[in-house]
């Protein structure tokens, strides 16, 4: 198997596949759902009690 | 709706992280010793297991298992439960987990030292160990899974994907990697033999980097880094193409351990290109890491677990940098089996592990006990200590390296090796390794002072549990299994990868057919896709579903292992056999064992590469049937002392003799341990039969026969090497290792005329290649 050849396709396919979905991630307009996602780390704990098991 | 009161278990996180602390600071000591024992050969003592070619292998597994793996666990179990927004499903498992773990690092720092080992890389252990190991590992599976099945809330965070993929991964790894008969209570041969098990076993140690050592500080990250910056991570569909391409990327790239080795060229290539495929993914979640802090650059310099963080994952990305241009062949040429690839190695386990061990352990720990860091001064003077350590270290190893290598293919005006004998790149190297050990030990100084500070810390606090109430409402499920697998995106992937193995597998016509099909897919995905209003898109819907993301996941892994280890043991045409092999005789067997056992493959080699310098330093290049009977393979890994594929009647029995039990007083220089127990020590003679039934199970072709009288043709050849030896004025025992050893050395690279019952005479009557 030439290296070079699949070296040059699995390129392009990084590079087409990346392109097609950013274009489906536009059209879908789906920035509100991972904008709520990337904030689940933020949830408010509350005040721990030093005796609670 | 319903509201709930939960309460987090932080006690395991608790145990964890001590634990941590503690096995970090014993396995960096370990290295730190071996290290010394590298720059000078007499600390090694003369003692058994104290010696460095079986405390390396300690070394290594305390830090990946015990330090990584403990750290890893804390991580998990913390963020596990608040990104799920429920108590871990059982507090026994957890504790089984717990105490599991630990006990199977006991038994590993017991075993290793004792010589019981499997040689292979990163997975000594032995059979019985494994089997604890499988069980921890599968009872930590099933908690962390019935807490997603029990979690409170829909949809699972990026974190939680790396944790999926670590759980699936490393058991599928594990298993295969670890399948072996035993042939006694700590003493087993793996069922792959030769070129088959390396491809095995470098699937998984390439890999046991992967999703041991990178997905799960990955989704410690994706939590960690966002909580101390107190940011949202920078892209959070990023995260969805870094977590997708990542595990099904790494999977494939195991061969590039094996460049210009008797592995079939085409898995070579394969390894090859897809750990150069491998920098895009890597770098995406760099990037997404470091740029989560935009905007608080400023808390650079007075956060100390900013600092720990930001660090660990700059080292990811030159570490990930570094990965890729290694697996270049013509690079690897040069850097394969010298001190790079050492360093390589700590940059990522000191730069990305143990930073970000430190930033996750600096902002936890006083948050387990309700209080505040004891001291931010002593943590950042160990960010500088760690930083200073850690480079030293990398560049010494570096120039080390790159010097070994083109010392070892250097060659005068008339063609000969410049340097004909090994020792010379040894003594050139000699003062880089004190480098090393002086960065390691300033390193290993920082963490201790880490420790110090945190025990401060948890002093001047008391132990809480985390709280949270929940409101939880019920929903109906807006897509079921079949939906998600009946999706899109499923539909397009399986396409486009049914086009990619058309494209990859037959002639030029159908691959510009298969190429053409992959640019209409594409086209098509993008022009017929439709947001459906009020409707999430298809990834949304899958992060609320774990079985299938779990599913998705493993079959997303499998594919490359798949790929690339199914053929090579499967159809014996991708793996071109001469027909040359010989199975070893009784006496060669047990003193493979005892290679083994010492640990030899830690520095020497048995592979010659095709290149002119290796061909005139060690002889022609390793075939695969030159060790197609190897159960497991000894290949190596590190150049320490010279290849010793065809080292066989290269030397006289009485050098071997001399050089196993003084190796200075035929190589001045060397700084290879002194072994004199394998003069007293007892070759096992009776079990020998045993071993060679195994083999036989194995497909070595043993006749009955020759199983049968093994020990006593195992007696009839070393009675002729001591007889040898006897002849030179040394007096040994036909039934000691050493003379076992001898054997196997003298066979190394020869063929025996023919099999029989009878073993020749003496290794000198061996017929060469």
């Amino acid at each position: 198997m030439s290296v070079m050849v699949l070296q040059v396709f699995v390129s392009l396919m990084l590079v087409v596949g990346s392109v097609v979905l950013l274009v489906i991630s536009v059209k879908s307009d789906d920035h509100e759902h991972a904008d709520r996602l990337s904030l689940l780390p933020f949830e408010e704990e509350r005040k721990p009690s030093p005796k609670s098991k | 709706m319903e509201e709930r009161h939960i309460v987090y278990d932080d006690g395991t996180v608790r145990q964890f992280t001590w634990a941590a602390v503690i096995w970090g600071v014993v396995g960096m000591s370990v290295g730190a010793f071996v290290a010394t024992q590298l720059a000078w050969w007499q600390a090694n003592f003369d003692v058994p297991w104290l010696t460095f070619s079986r405390l390396r292998p300690l070394h290594t597994n305390a830090v990946i298992f015990a330090f990584v793996g403990n750290m890893m666990f804390a991580g998990i179990y913390y963020s596990t439960q608040r990104l799920t927004k429920t108590r871990m499903a059982s507090d026994l498992l957890s504790k089984i987990h717990f105490w599991g773990w630990q006990a199977i690092i006991v038994a590993a720092a017991i075993t290793l030292p004792l010589g019981y080992t499997q040689s292979k890389e990163y997975a000594e252990l032995e059979w019985p160990i494994d089997i604890a190991i499988a069980v921890v590992w599968v009872i930590f599976a099933i908690n962390f899974f019935w807490t997603l099945a029990k979690r409170n809330e829909k949809n699972l965070y990026v974190a939680l994907w790396f944790y999926i993929a670590t759980i699936v991964t490393v058991a599928v790894l594990h298993i295969v990697n670890n399948l072996s008969i035993p042939v006694g209570l700590l003493k087993s041969y793996p069922i792959f033999g030769g070129v088959q098990d390396a491809l095995v076993q470098w699937w998984y140690g390439h890999n046991a980097v992967a999703f041991f050592l990178t997905t799960p500080i990955l989704g410690i990250m994706y939590y960690f880094l966002p909580k101390a910056a107190e940011r949202p991570v920078y892209s959070y569909r990023l995260s969805i193409v870094h977590f997708w391409a990542l595990v099904f990327v790494y999977i494939w790239a195991g061969p590039h351990h094996l460049l210009y080795t008797s592995l079939p060229d085409w898995a070579q290539s394969l390894g090859m290109v897809f750990s150069v495929m491998l920098w895009a993914p890597s770098w995406g979640g760099m990037l997404n890491g470091l740029l989560t802090l935009r905007g608080a650059w400023d808390k650079l310099r007075t956060d100390p677990v900013i600092k720990f963080l930001i660090a660990g994952v700059t080292f990811y990305g030159m570490a990930t940098f570094e990965g890729p241009l290694l697996s270049i062949k013509s690079v690897s040429a040069l850097g394969h089996y010298t001190d790079w690839i050492v360093g390589h190695v700590h940059a990522g386990a000191l730069g990305w592990n143990g930073f970000m061990a430190a930033g996750m352990f600096y902002w936890l720990v006083p948050r387990l006990y309700g209080t505040k860091l004891h001291s931010t001064k002593a943590a950042d003077a160990h960010f500088w200590m760690g930083t200073a350590g850690v480079l030293r270290y990398v560049v010494a190893m570096w120039v080390s390296g790159i010097s070994q290598g083109l010392m070892w293919r250097a060659f005068t005006p008339e063609g000969t090796l410049l340097y004909p004998d090994f020792v010379e790149t040894l003594l050139a190297i000699r003062p880089l390794y004190v480098v090393r050990l002086v960065g390691g030990s300033l390193y290993l100084a920082g963490f201790v002072l880490m420790g110090w500070n945190l025990w401060k810390t948890a002093r001047a606090g008391e132990a809480v549990n985390g709280e949270v109430d929940v409101v939880v409402e019920t929903r109906e499920k807006e897509i079921g299994a079949w939906g998600l697998v009946a999706g899109k995106p499923v539909f397009y992937a399986t396409g486009l990868f049914g086009l990619c193995v058309l494209y990859a597998v037959t002639n030029v016509f159908v691959a510009a057919a298969a190429l053409a099909g992959i640019v209409l897919v594409g086209l098509f995905a993008v022009l017929t896709h439709r947001k459906v209003d009020g409707r999430p898109g298809w990834h949304a819907l899958l992060e609320g579903n774990s079985l299938v993301f779990t599913v998705f996941t493993l079959i997303a892994i499998l594919i490359g292992g798949v790929a690339e280890i199914l053929p090579t043991v499967l159809i014996h045409d991708t793996v071109p056999r001469t027909g040359t092999a010989r199975p070893y005789s009784a006496l060669e067997l047990a003193g493979r064992d005892v290679y083994v056992a010492e640990g030899c493959y830690n520095c020497h080699s048995q592979q010659i590469r095709p290149f002119r310098s290796e061909k005139l330093r060690y002889g022609d290049p390793s075939t695969i049937d030159d060790s197609i009977y190897d159960h497991p393979f000894q290949w190596g890994s590190k150049r320490t002392g010279p290849d010793l594929a065809r080292v066989g009647s290269k030397y006289p029995n009485l050098w071997h003799y001399t050089h196993l039990l003084d190796p200075r007083a035929t190589s001045p220089g060397s700084n290879m341990p002194n072994y004199p127990w394998l003069a007293v020590r007892p070759t096992d003679v009776r079990g020998i039969s045993d071993k060679l039934r195994v083999m036989q199970r194995l497909g070595v072709p043993y006749t009955d026969a020759e199983v049968d009288a093994a020990p006593q043709a195992l007696e009839a050849q070393a009675k002729a090497i001591t007889g040898d030896l006897e002849k030179s004025g040394v007096s040994v025992e036909w039934d000691r290792e050493l003379v076992a050893l001898i054997a196997y050395l003298q066979r190394l690279g020869k063929t025996p005329p023919q099999p029989g019952n009878a073993p020749p005479a003496t290794v000198t009557v061996m017929e060469g290649r």
